[in-house]
């Protein structure tokens, strides 16, 4: 140790030591989880399983229910994104483009259902739902991520769709385009990475939304997260570790496919006010 | 020259004092006509009104004796090139000349054969593979123009097309634009703010000031006999001057300077333009002459000289 701080000097040394923290801190969870999930004779507190096995992925692979909640969360995911790029995208285009009388306040208030305490909207929620029967029910489920979702599905394309100029807009339609074309073949494509930005979002999101599934799912709509709690509740550690990985692959796959479109420059449009 | 816009009686008002009221207008085929003024004076709500961008208030456009003022702008076949900002970065030189082709469902053979023969026109040929961020300003507005061009317009609208380029390539330009129409036979309406631009191209000008025409002639027409006082201010150098209780104007260079000893005004200075020579001579009440002369004749005089002037040209304008 004494070598290694008198050959870095002492600058260098506490650099490495601040990185090494750094990296214990983030990376740390992961590997333990990483490790769990691998084990096959774990006792807790212990740091490293005794031996390792793939007796906790047969287990968890074998319930049908989870297998289940992992079709269920990618399709609602999907469906979440979609619908929420249906519903969003003229909203944020409208903003960016038109101005009209309350357009501050038709903006804040997209940011008003992220403001308040989660669990109170979803209650207040749920007692509409029941009413409408869509307590239990997939739709019921895919609104209450669409309201998680809103916000970044109409601040950041709409960010986007700003920095289209007009002119760019008018040319189109001067040399021919209707207005629905130049939407599709002009403005789309030039606000494409905020929209591909506020997709990811809105499909991270609503993979690993659990609150609401909860509360608005149960008994009948089980997603990865809301299985999660039940899993970590009534099963060893090591069963939610294996859980909580597959978990994660969809989500880390989606990140490095799109990495190239999550620049701040992307997020930053979508909050200018 | 046949008529080939007539634009009757047209009004847009964004507000009571906001706008162009009763805006009459005809166009000759092959010409290009400027309307010119100082910024707000509603030169770009007419053209934006012809070229479908502004729902107007009243009035007729008729565009080759067909009424087009109900049209929307894709089905106007008018060609507008902007200001700036016209090309669509995501997309090739060649894609963007191509949009509007593919909606009129040209074939492919065709549509490369067109678009080769306007980037020839505009001098970038060539340049099809390029995406507009690998170009200068100056050549994305010659694509902007060509991809006006490639669709046939019956009319092209130019909305201050070179005002974000620099002085040298504006220069440039303007003579290409004039080159352009002559070889393709265009009728243009030009929006500008430039006065020298405007005289340098126009077949026509209308001088254009707080929504409606001032004067509206050939550019010699208006530099010489300008109707009003505003007309004469705002196209050209005009001194405005007082004698014997009368105003008048007098443009630069229709004043000569005569050495005089006690004359009335005295040199304040002498500045070279290259092929010509300002003096600014000053009165002992301190009203500014400004004189334009010719290079050997600026030899005789230097600053502090006194001399009497000589109104070639006077121009008197009610109030």
């Amino acid at each position: 140790m004494k070598r290694l701080y008198y050959g870095l000097g002492k600058r260098k040394f506490l650099e490495w030591i601040l990185l090494a923290v750094f990296l214990l801190f983030f990376y740390g969870p992961l590997f333990h989880m990483l490790t769990l999930s691998f084990a096959g004779d774990y006792e807790y507190p212990d740091a490293v399983p005794h031996t390792f096995s793939l007796k906790w992925w047969d287990y968890i692979l074998s319930k049908g229910q989870m297998v289940e909640s992992i079709g269920t969360s990618l399709v609602l995911a999907i469906v979440v994104t979609v619908v929420s790029l249906l519903i969003c995208l003229p909203a944020a285009y409208a903003i960016a483009r038109y101005s009209f009388k309350g357009r501050g306040m038709v903006r804040l208030s997209f940011l008003l259902t992220n403001a308040f305490p989660k669990m109170g909207i979803y209650t207040a929620m749920a007692v509409i739902f029941y009413k409408l029967n869509l307590m239990g029910t997939f739709v019921g489920v895919v609104l209450v991520h669409i309201v998680n979702t809103m916000m970044f599905m109409v601040w950041i394309p709409s960010g986007a769709f700003r920095t289209v100029h007009i002119q760019q807009e008018e040319s189109a339609r001067d040399v021919g385009a209707s207005s629905m074309r130049v939407f599709f073949k002009i403005t789309m494509p030039m606000a494409w990475p905020g929209i591909v930005v506020a997709s990811l979002y809105t499909f991270l999101g609503s993979m690993e939304e659990a609150q609401g599934s909860l509360l608005i799912g149960l008994p009948n709509v089980h997603t990865m997260p809301s299985e999660l709690y039940g899993v970590i509740m009534s099963f060893p550690d090591t069963a939610g570790a294996v859980f909580a990985i597959i978990l994660l692959i969809p989500s880390i796959l989606l990140l490095i496919v799109f990495r190239k479109y999550l620049s701040a420059e992307a997020l930053s449009n979508g909050f200018k006010m | 020259m046949s008529e080939k816009l007539v634009i009757k009686g047209l009004t847009k008002k964004f507000s009571k004092t906001d706008g162009v009221e009763n805006i009459n207008l005809t166009v000759k085929e092959r010409e290009l006509l400027t309307l010119l003024g100082p910024s707000g004076c509603g030169k770009t709500t007419i053209l934006r009104a012809i070229g479908g961008f502004h729902k107007i208030d009243s009035g007729k456009i008729l565009l080759d004796g067909k009424e087009i003022q109900n049209l929307p702008p894709e089905k106007r076949p008018t060609g507008m090139v902007f200001q700036s900002y016209n090309l669509w970065p995501h997309m090739t030189v060649y894609e963007n000349m191509a949009f509007g082709l593919q909606i009129r469902k040209h074939s492919k053979a065709q549509m490369k054969e067109e678009i080769n023969e306007m980037l020839k026109l505009v001098r970038m040929d060539g340049s099809e593979k390029k995406y507009p961020g690998q170009l200068s300003g100056g050549q994305q507005q010659r694509i902007a123009i060509a991809r006006a061009l490639v669709l046939k317009p019956s009319l092209l609208l130019l909305d201050e097309p070179f005002s974000a380029l620099d002085a040298k390539i504006r220069g440039q330009m303007r003579e290409e634009l004039k080159r352009i129409q002559r070889e393709a036979g265009l009728t243009v309406i030009f929006v500008t703010h430039d006065q020298e631009e405007a005289m340098a191209i126009s077949d026509t000008i209308a001088v254009m000031r707080r929504g409606y025409m001032e004067q509206i002639g050939k550019p010699e027409e208006i530099y010489d006999n300008p109707k009003t006082r505003f007309v004469a201010e705002f196209i050209g150098e005009m001194n405005f001057l007082e004698e014997g209780g009368t105003s008048f104007a007098v443009r630069p260079e229709d004043i000569t300077l005569i050495k005089q000893e006690n004359g009335p005004y005295r040199i304040l200075q002498m500045m070279s333009l290259g092929h010509y020579t300002q003096a600014i001579v000053v009165d002992n009440k301190g009203n500014e002459v400004k004189v334009f002369m010719e290079k050997d004749e600026a030899r005789l005089f230097a600053a502090d000289d006194c001399v009497a002037c000589r109104f070639d040209r006077k121009q008197v304008f009610a109030a």
